[in-house]
């Protein structure tokens, strides 16, 4: 922009009093000043910022012998803007100013005159040649919004949003508890009135609620915020509390019922609360929520059939056995079996294991199933009403397809499951030996299927008996696969055709169809899985006098379940690892002994993760065996021919039928689950694949989008460090003796009786908080829960914003010399709160954890605060609040109360005289720290000096309170960046100054209120409340604000489009415009940073105010000289 | 009218704190503010003829001979329970060992005469030879201590533990080295003659 | 203890000349810090004002060189503080280019200082100022570019060949 007329600089340099001129010498500045070029008038006084001061400004102006000015005075972030209103008034642009900082960053940090001299001369002349390149600026004003947001539910947070609500405008307020009331609605009594907390805060609480304008988004945060002064955006997310707040009339039967306990945070963990909880009594708004972690429990992750293990765990400890198993079955029609047979990966990833041992969960479900054949034995699901679905064939009538079955007729479809065996089961029938699974048990499950309508026809063979083009012509609209994989992997070697080498599942279906297959004495059993292992237990039990098995690999990779491994041994079985047969030896055709060699495993994994083994060489050697039994592994067979479904069906290399995601395969309607699909795995694998195959077959039936089998998610909820839990025994299974086992067929696991389960459900540490047992929703009455209910996310649009955040206490953990957290008799400022408040969990009474009321206390100031280890800091109210409790001691209890103190800061209105009044009460106050607190025999013992008296004391008390700091609540650094507050080195959010602007901070319309500026206690609080919304009412008011015009712009002659500045922009305030191909500011998003400048290659970016060229003609100007 | 002088003007010597406080480990006692965590936490104070805590004030107050002639500076057991707690970060062995240098160069209590002693024997026989010690102590501060202590040492004579003659250990020379760089190191800091 | 008496004590001898790019938010607020708490630090250091040490490009460092500067100090607000959110992380890309520029042209890259000075952080500008003092005493004057310009001609531009070790 061309100068139309010369310039001509006015520097005014302030003495400030004596703050400049005792270090500079004011006049050599202002004659340095007046020989530069463009510079007309030199001038000083006292104080320029005051009337008479920029009277000499606007006079140089008004008489047009100055058009630029150059204040040199104190630091710009202090009266920048008292001077441009001072060059406006006077009819001059008020960007036509620069200040030259020659107080606080000249004056005042230099110890000599001559050198800051020099140096306010620099920066003088650097000013001036500055300002000979400014240019004249427009303001602009923006709109207010005269919606306030107020962020924080305390006493700060509620006086702010009260008194801009009651001035007639909209508040939202964000509190991220449950409840608004903050720390104020814990306390008990507050000093110096003594006043009831609870009763001088209900009443603003209530009227915050009632009043119209109040909008309250509680168990809310805020997680982000953009715009700026009059127009912010923000974003809060509203955590669903599970529970609809219209209709919750607060009445607690959900609690009542409940059967999960979690540490009451409300009373800071000092004792527990249902998961399904009010806040407080008189929480604001009164409805019950419920708390769940988030992720869902390691061990419901864990289960492949997504059986809800914390929710029957907790119903089984509140001995609601039926309610427990109603819930399993919800997931898993066959719990009496997995109870059984199942590999439990739920167990492994008990949190529990982390304090003693996992809890027994297989052993609890078999239980409940014990439980209901005990007590109601004739008890059966009920079939649904209507069947107004389709009709379903599946193939196999093992676990796979008996579970899907079951869920298909659930859900109206008439079933029908073809199964090729005379009886059904599967490998549940004819694979599990008769001493994990007694035949009577499966009988008694599988009607359990019949029961809701599933048809069961057995000896009907896919492929022989009826085809899959039967199926079709009968009219089924869909069919499973489910025929597992039976089909037996043989070992290729030397002699295996000899008599007397059977394949496992061969030998143990024989058993289980009642036939005994003749077995020699001594019996091999090549393999390591849990077929290997019931094939050896199952020999031994049919007579063999000696049972080995031989695995290739280590007893780490064996996959049978360790605990089947353990009983096999415990029955004699000896089992032989890292040996491998290359043939049988046989005498007459029958085999006499295998030649085995050993093996070793090398570093490298195969396909399955496991290290692969290899032969040693010439390590050969024989045994004698006059049976041997292989189980080295299973593979479906499945050979259909297709004709009238559409599609072809297709495998793997292993056999295994080819399925997409929603466990389809390649034939339109024919659907696979179970071991066909995945290979051997287990029941509960099966189960959970046939959740998906009958959700799919279910929607494929009615017309609807197939489900997609999802992937888990990946995280779990961890294990809860902040909850103490003592080690508890483990109910072990009890088992038959060994012994008795040998030779018989009984049930080897005896089940756990009901006293043994009830303390064992008790255990669960229900890590991931609420267990959905769904008790609750049956308990209310105004059905107000639902626990599919979902977080919100709402935008709000403002104009102003207020922070009160508030606090923590500093947790004294850290401090042993203090002995909090391990000594019980010590306890903090606010669990002492809770404790002597009478709604809290001892109901107002102050005891020791003995359960009797203390003799003597210790009251200790100074935790944590006044000191460098921790914060430095006074707390400012600690010195109150340890009076205050000595008060409450004294008059509940009479006993002996010590004040352990460095100085009493009694500062506030009626503070002294309070202290006056607990000393007439026969409190004794020692002048000194308490240094450390330690157990003896009878109780704790504080040690310190009396410094008034010099000497070292020791004192006896039962109780120990520990004020600790103030210190800036969790999460406050978060706060600080969502909000872009500065922090302190202490912590807490800056305000814009310490003395003149409290509340006012560096993002403009956004304002602190309460602790989360600095400790403080309740007046100022309040007081800070009120003030800031008069700092939010103001911007209302006015109902614009005027904007800094420093903003950047771009020379679309200069501009190459390369839109580098688009990416240097955070606030995206740049685009490109596609016609003219270059890019152009947004004015109203700018915020002048420049960042777009520095990184422009062409310079056609610039930055108003701080421009190139007058940066450069200030670097110039610094080093003049 | 002159006010009337009740204190002893002679027991505060600002130019004892000036010189405590010239040294980096005392410089930082200008920071305490009396809380008696130190006193608290020192497992011999209750011992102690001043705690630690009012030795910090006695030296900020200039009490030069209180200070040097006390027993608190002897009786630190160096165990840093002190400085660990002390809120401003003071580390009060170090401020203890100090006053016991100042307090051997200076001040003339059996304390510093023990000291003198002590590390003279160690100097000239390389370890330390109770006879001798003894010896040059009672000498300095009275030859009734020696019969005092004498059947204590027909007893240590009896089971071993003592030898009437010393013997020099073979490194004597080196240990002279130590001992005449340590003066010269201290003397060069501090201009203080050891 | 170090003595904040203005000058590192020995006022005689060679005075360096430092320039600071300091950013309002952060940096600059807390050199105020430094005054209003009466904290001295030595004079050499001149302090330019910028909005965001994001403002700061490299040409601007090479010009305070260039008009005689023996060092320069950029500062901004701590990472995740910005008041304009990421525009430290751009000055702190733009510090490394800064210091393989400075040394392409011969100039000790120790003259050149990248810092993150909080508002709270007084006494940190008050001691990095002391320290760049006291460091660049120690490397003597840059001298103005003009003079090294001419010097220039009779001396091989690789170091390793027995040129110039930076100045």
């Amino acid at each position: 922009m061309a100068h139309s007329e010369p310039v001509r600089v006015g520097v005014y340099i302030c003495h400030c009093g004596s703050n400049i001129a005792e270090k500079v010498e004011v006049q050599e500045v202002r004659r340095y000043a007046e020989e530069m070029e463009k510079v007309v008038a030199a001038r000083d006084y006292q104080y320029m910022c005051s009337e008479p001061g920029q009277e000499i400004i606007r006079k140089d102006i008004c008489e047009g012998l100055v058009n630029r000015v150059v204040v040199a005075s104190c630091s710009p972030r202090m009266h920048e803007p008292t001077f441009r209103k001072t060059l406006f008034d006077a009819g001059l642009n008020g960007y036509l100013l620069e200040m030259a900082n020659i107080r606080e960053q000249c004056s005042w940090c230099t110890e000599e005159n001559r050198w800051a001299t020099e140096k306010a001369k620099a920066l003088v002349g650097a000013a001036v040649k500055k300002a000979v390149l400014l240019e004249p600026l427009e303001e602009r004003s923006v709109p207010v919004n005269p919606d306030t947001l107020v962020v924080g539910g305390g006493v700060a947070g509620i006086e702010a949003a009260l008194k801009v609500a009651e001035a007639g405008k909209k508040v939202y307020l964000v509190e991220r508890e449950p409840s608004i009331g903050g720390h104020m609605a814990r306390l008990d009594k507050t000093f110096p009135t003594l006043d009831c907390s609870a009763c001088i805060l209900t009443p603003k609480m209530v009227a915050l609620a009632q009043n119209e304008k109040v909008e309250l988004l509680t168990l809310s945060e805020v997680e982000e915020v953009s715009g700026y002064i009059g127009n912010f955006k923000v974003r809060v997310r509203q955590r669903t509390r599970y529970v609809d707040p219209v209709a919750c009339t607060a009445c607690g039967d959900c609690r009542d019922v409940c059967p999960v306990e979690l540490p009451d945070t409300f009373n800071h963990g000092l004792n527990n609360k249902k998961a399904v909880y009010q806040f407080f009594p008189q929480a604001i708004p009164n409805v019950f929520q419920v708390e769940k972690a988030g992720d869902p429990a390691p061990c419901r992750h864990a289960c492949p059939a997504g059986v809800n293990v914390p929710g029957y765990l907790a119903l089984i400890k509140e001995r609601k056995f039926a309610e427990a198993l109603d819930l399993v079955r919800e997931a898993l029609p066959l719990p009496a079996i997995c109870g059984r047979v199942c590999f439990h990966p739920c167990e492994e990833q008990c949190h529990r294991a982390q304090v003693d041992k996992p809890l027994a969960i297989k052993a609890l479900k078999r239980f409940l199933t014990d439980y209901e054949a005990k007590t109601s034995p004739e008890k059966k699901p009920k079939a649904p009403e209507e069947t107004n679905g389709g009709r379903v064939a599946v193939v196999g009538a093992g676990p796979a397809g008996l579970s899907a079955a079951y869920f298909l007729a659930k859900c109206g479809h008439k079933v029908t499951v073809f199964e090729k065996e005379p009886e059904p089961g599967g490998i549940l029938r004819y694979g599990i030996p008769e001493y994990r699974l007694p035949l009577e048990i499966l009988k008694h499950e599988i009607n359990q299927v019949r029961a809701v309508g599933v048809e069961i026809r057995t000896c009907v063979e896919i492929g022989r008996d009826i085809t899959l083009d039967d199926l079709h012509d009968q009219g089924y609209d869909a069919v499973l696969l489910a025929t597992g994989a039976l089909s037996e992997v043989m070992l290729e070697v030397q002699g295996a055709d000899l008599d007397g080498i059977l394949p496992a599942l061969s030998f143990l279906h024989d058993v289980r169809a009642g036939q005994r297959p003749k077995l020699g004495k001594r019996v091999a059993v090549i393999g390591g899985g849990n077929a290997a292992v019931d094939a050896a237990r199952t020999s031994l039990r049919l007579g063999a006098r000696e049972v080995k098995i031989f695995y290739r690999r280590s007893r780490l990779e064996m996959p049978a379940s360790p605990e089947e491994i353990a009983a096999a041994e415990a029955e004699g079985i000896q089992v032989e690892t890292l040996a491998n047969p290359v043939r049988f030896l046989g005498e007459k055709g029958r085999v006499v002994g295998l030649e085995l060699v050993r093996m070793r495993l090398l570093e490298e994994v195969d396909k399955s993760g496991r290290r692969i083994p290899a032969p040693v060489q010439g390590s050969n050697f024989v045994v004698e065996a006059d049976t041997v039994i292989i189980a080295i592994g299973q593979r479906p067979t499945l050979d259909l021919a297709v004709g009238k479904w559409e599609g072809e069906l297709q495998f793997d290399k292993g056999g295994r039928v080819r399925v997409n995601k929603s466990c389809q395969t390649g034939l339109k309607g024919v659907f696979a689950a179970g071991d066909l699909v995945s290979g051997p795995a287990s029941v509960v694998e099966a189960v959970g694949a046939a959740q998906w195959a009958s959700a799919a077959i279910d929607a494929y039936i009615r017309g609807e989008p197939l489900p997609v089998v999802e992937d888990r998610p990946e995280r779990t909820v961890p294990f809860p460090e902040e909850r103490e839990v003592l080690p508890l025994q483990r109910q072990e299974m009890p088992e038959l003796e060994a012994e008795k086992r040998r030779r018989s067929f009984a049930e080897v696991e005896l089940g756990l009786d009901e006293e043994q389960a009830v303390l064992e459900a008790g255990r669960c540490l229900h890590c991931a908080g609420c267990a959905e047992c769904l008790q609750c929703v049956t308990a209310c009455q105004a059905k107000a829960i639902d626990h599919a209910m979902k977080d919100e996310v709402r935008e709000l649009e403002v104009g102003s914003i207020i922070v009160a955040t508030g606090f923590d206490l500093f947790d004294p953990s850290s401090a042993p010399q203090w002995g909090y957290g391990r000594y019980p008799g010590v306890v903090t400022a606010l669990e002492f709160e809770r404790m002597v408040n009478a709604s809290g969990p001892t109901h107002g009474k102050i005891l020791c954890k003995d359960g009797k009321e203390p003799k003597a206390v210790a009251i200790l100031h100074c935790i944590g605060s006044r000191d460098k280890n921790f914060q430095e800091y006074c707390s400012r109210i600690c010195c109150m609040t340890a009076l205050k409790y000595a008060h409450l001691v004294r008059e509940k209890t009479g006993a002996e109360v010590y004040n352990f103190y460095i100085d009493i800061r009694s500062f506030g209105k009626q503070y002294e005289e309070f202290y006056q009044r607990v000393q007439e009460e026969g409190v004794h106050f020692i002048r000194g720290k308490g240094a450390e607190v330690v157990e003896t025999g009878d109780g704790l013992v504080v040690r310190a000096e009396d410094t008034l008296l010099g000497i070292f004391r020791e004192v006896s008390v039962d109780l120990v309170i520990l004020n600790a700091a103030m210190v800036p609540a969790r999460g406050a650094q978060k706060v600080a960046q969502v909000f872009g507050l500065q922090t302190g080195n202490d912590g807490f959010f800056m305000e814009t100054h310490l003395k003149l602007e409290p509340l006012k901070t560096s993002s403009d319309g956004i304002f602190l209120a309460g602790v989360c500026q600095g400790p403080k206690d309740i007046p100022d609080a309040v007081s800070q409340g009120a003030g800031a919304a008069a700092e939010a009412l103001r911007n209302i008011s006015a109902g614009k604000v005027v904007v800094s015009p420093v903003s950047a712009s771009i020379n679309k002659e200069l501009c190459s489009g390369c839109r580098v500045c688009i990416e240097a922009c955070p606030y995206r305030a740049v685009e490109y415009d596609e016609e003219e191909e270059v890019c152009t500011v947004n004015e109203v998003l700018c915020k002048g940073c420049g960042t777009c400048t520095a990184s422009c290659p062409s310079g056609a970016c610039r930055v108003a105010c701080f421009d190139t060229r007058q940066l450069m003609a200030q670097i110039e100007g610094v080093l003049a000289g | 009218m002159a006010a009337l002088e009740l204190t002893r003007r002679e027991e505060f010597d600002p130019a004892f704190l000036s010189l405590v406080a010239s040294f980096p480990e005392g410089a930082k006692i200008r920071h305490c503010v009396q809380c008696g965590t130190c006193t608290g936490s020192c497992p011999v104070s209750y011992q102690m003829q001043h705690t630690p805590r009012k030795i910090i004030e006695m030296v900020r107050a200039g009490m030069r001979r209180a200070v040097l002639t006390s027993d608190s500076i002897w009786y630190c057991a160096s165990c840093y329970s002190c400085s660990v707690r002390c809120p401003q970060g003071i580390n009060l062995p170090e401020v203890m060992y100090l006053l016991r240098s100042i307090a051997t160069a200076t001040a003339r209590d059996r304390s510093a005469i023990f000291y003198h002693c002590f590390s003279e024997t160690v100097r000239r026989y390389g370890r330390l030879h109770e006879p001798a010690l003894m010896l040059r102590y009672q000498l300095r501060t009275g030859l009734l201590g020696l019969f005092k202590n004498l059947p204590i040492g027909v007893q240590m004579l009896a089971k071993g533990k003592l030898h009437l003659l010393g013997r020099r250990i073979g490194g004597c020379q080196e240990v002279e080295t130590l001992f005449r760089l340590a003066e010269d190191e201290r003397r060069g800091s501090t201009g203080v003659p050891i | 203890m170090t003595d904040r008496s203005g000058t590192t004590g020995d006022l005689s001898g060679f005075q360096p000349r430092l320039v600071g790019f300091l950013c309002n938010w952060c940096s600059y607020t807390g050199a105020d810090l430094a005054g209003t708490a009466r904290m001295k630090y030595p004079a050499n250091m001149r302090i330019i004002r910028v909005m965001c040490s994001g403002r700061v490009e490299p040409v601007l460092v090479l010009k305070a060189f260039a008009e005689g500067a023996d060092g320069v100090l950029v500062s901004g607000c701590h990472p995740g503080d910005c008041h304009y959110m990421e525009g430290n992380y751009k000055a702190l890309r733009r510090r490394f280019l800064v210091e393989a520029l400075l040394e392409q042209f011969g100039i000790d890259r120790r003259r050149f200082r990248f810092q993150w000075i909080s508002a709270a952080e007084g006494d940190r500008l008050a001691e990095i100022v002391e320290e760049m003092v006291a460091e660049i005493r120690l490397l003597g004057p840059l001298g103005r570019a003009r003079e090294r310009l001419f010097q220039a001609d009779h001396l091989s531009l690789n170091p390793a060949a027995g040129g110039p070790s930076p100045a």
